[in-house]
């Protein structure tokens, strides 16, 4: 398991977590466009997301 | 390969290659991300925000200059848009469904054009009007229209559709676009707890803080308006469209959604007038819950002291007359009058006998309830409307 600021009990180079924090925040803007894109095409309605659950 | 093995992978060569979501921080930054992002996008590429004007309303006949602020359709979770009021105006709500408001008939529309001014400010009617518009959503209409500062209420109640048996609330995008609006009086609260859900609660938050969720009908016609061209149903043909429609069993009255009413009225149910009558008369289960929500109305419209005029949609002379319905129309006097005696409030007049019963002209209906014009019934309005403005804030129309 990865963990947050070391990798193999040795510190994590800079460039390395700036390139981790980018792919986090990648992953978290392609959700959020994934998510209003499926709830605008519904048609606004985000009923089938806890209808879904 | 499963479905379960490529989610596998996917989520391995996350963890592995870039080293992430391995953590519980990690997967709270991508939260956050995940948050900003709906925030910024749904800022950055969202439409202008809604107004009533971008709604689909049928141009009145003769043409007038009322607004049209409700929602045409239950995607639309914008609520009612009724611009802020200026100087100057008079502003009148006039809430109702399509007794007031069908395709290009329309009464407000007619009441305008022979009203100009009160007093010395200009009359501007906001209509609050959706089709099949049922107590609680006629409640809600009323709260929004307060807080937006009408200066006088005008509300219609349809008979048919202010049972308990038939749905109190047929417009589930108000719960989301004004889910407080029943938690303001204990009578309506347990409707709130029970018609709004956490799901409405969430999307209403998103709809304050999201411009994209406050635009999502514009937003999706859009989207439809780029993805459709992949759609083959949108090229429909008609004529297969019209083979399907004449499989349809011709048992069935033509408004098939309502074909449960044929066991209930005994063959009558192809017979609008009967329909209503059945409807009216709640399939013998009362009216409990749905006087509850009318006196929580006149209590709602006492307390915003402005003048509100209540009255019965006015049913067709016909109907009203004809002896097999007669009992019906007379209930619904009866239930008003009940509404009457619980006003206790000066600026609220319920009237309890039909208005139709006093047009001086033979008026054309398209059925027991919508009229061909609504000129009639809006001279009669005028009458009325204006003696109680009037009386309430000595101001004469003109």
């Amino acid at each position: 398991m990865t963990d947050d600021n070391t990798t193999g009990g040795e510190s994590e180079p800079m460039a390395a977590r700036l390139r981790r924090y980018a792919i986090e925040a990648g992953i978290g803007f392609t959700l959020a466009a994934v998510a209003l894109w499926a709830i605008t095409a519904a048609g606004g309605d985000v009923t089938f997301v806890y209808q879904g659950l | 390969m499963s479905i379960d093995m490529t989610y596998q992978r996917m989520t391995t060569a996350i963890l592995e290659r870039f080293r992430v979501a391995g953590s519980w921080r990690s997967g709270l930054r991508i939260g956050v991300a995940f948050l900003v992002g709906l925030l910024v996008l749904g800022r950055v590429v969202a439409p202008d925000a809604p107004t009533h004007l971008d709604r689909d309303t049928v141009a009145d006949e003769p043409p007038s200059d009322v607004r049209y602020v409700a929602p045409t359709n239950r995607a639309d979770v914008a609520g009612f848009l009724a611009p802020g009021p200026n100087d100057g105006e008079f502003n009148v709500a006039w809430i109702g469904g399509s007794e007031i408001k069908l395709n290009a008939v329309s009464l407000p529309g007619e009441f305008s054009t022979r009203v100009e001014a009160v007093g010395n400010e200009q009359l501007v009617i906001d209509a609050y009007s959706i089709i099949g518009m049922r107590a609680l959503d006629t409640y809600r209409a009323a709260v929004a229209a307060i807080d937006n500062d009408a200066d006088a209420l005008v509300i219609v109640l349809n008979p048919t559709f202010t049972t308990d048996e038939w749905s109190l609330s047929e417009w589930r995008n108000l719960d989301v676009s004004d889910p407080m609006a029943l938690m303001r009086d204990r009578r309506t609260v347990p409707w709130s707890i029970a018609l709004t859900s956490p799901g409405d609660m969430v999307q209403g938050a998103g709809i304050e803080t999201v411009p994209l969720l406050a635009a999502s009908v514009e937003a999706n016609r859009r989207q439809q308006g780029w993805f459709d061209t992949f759609d083959v149903l949108l090229p429909a043909n008609d004529a297969q469209i019209a083979a399907t429609s004449a499989e349809v069993d011709e048992r069935l009255p033509t408004d098939s959604t309502s074909f449960w009413l044929l066991q209930d009225l005994d063959g009558g149910g192809t017979d609008i007038a009967l329909r209503i009558v059945g409807i009216v008369d709640g399939f013998g289960i009362g009216t409990g819950q749905s006087d509850s929500i009318m006196n929580a109305l006149v209590d709602l419209a006492g307390d915003a002291e402005i003048p509100v005029y209540l009255y019965s949609a006015a049913l067709n002379p016909t109907f009203i007359n004809d002896e097999r319905y007669a009992p019906t129309a007379t209930e619904i006097e009866r239930r008003w009058a009940r509404l009457q005696e619980y006003n206790t409030h000066d600026n609220v007049i319920v009237v309890p006998e039909m208005l139709s019963r006093e047009f001086d002209t033979d008026v054309a209906y398209f059925d027991p309830i919508h009229t061909q014009t609504a000129g009639p019934l809006a001279d009669l309005l005028v009458e009325r409307l204006c003696a109680q403005w009037m009386d309430r804030t000595e101001r004469a129309c003109r």
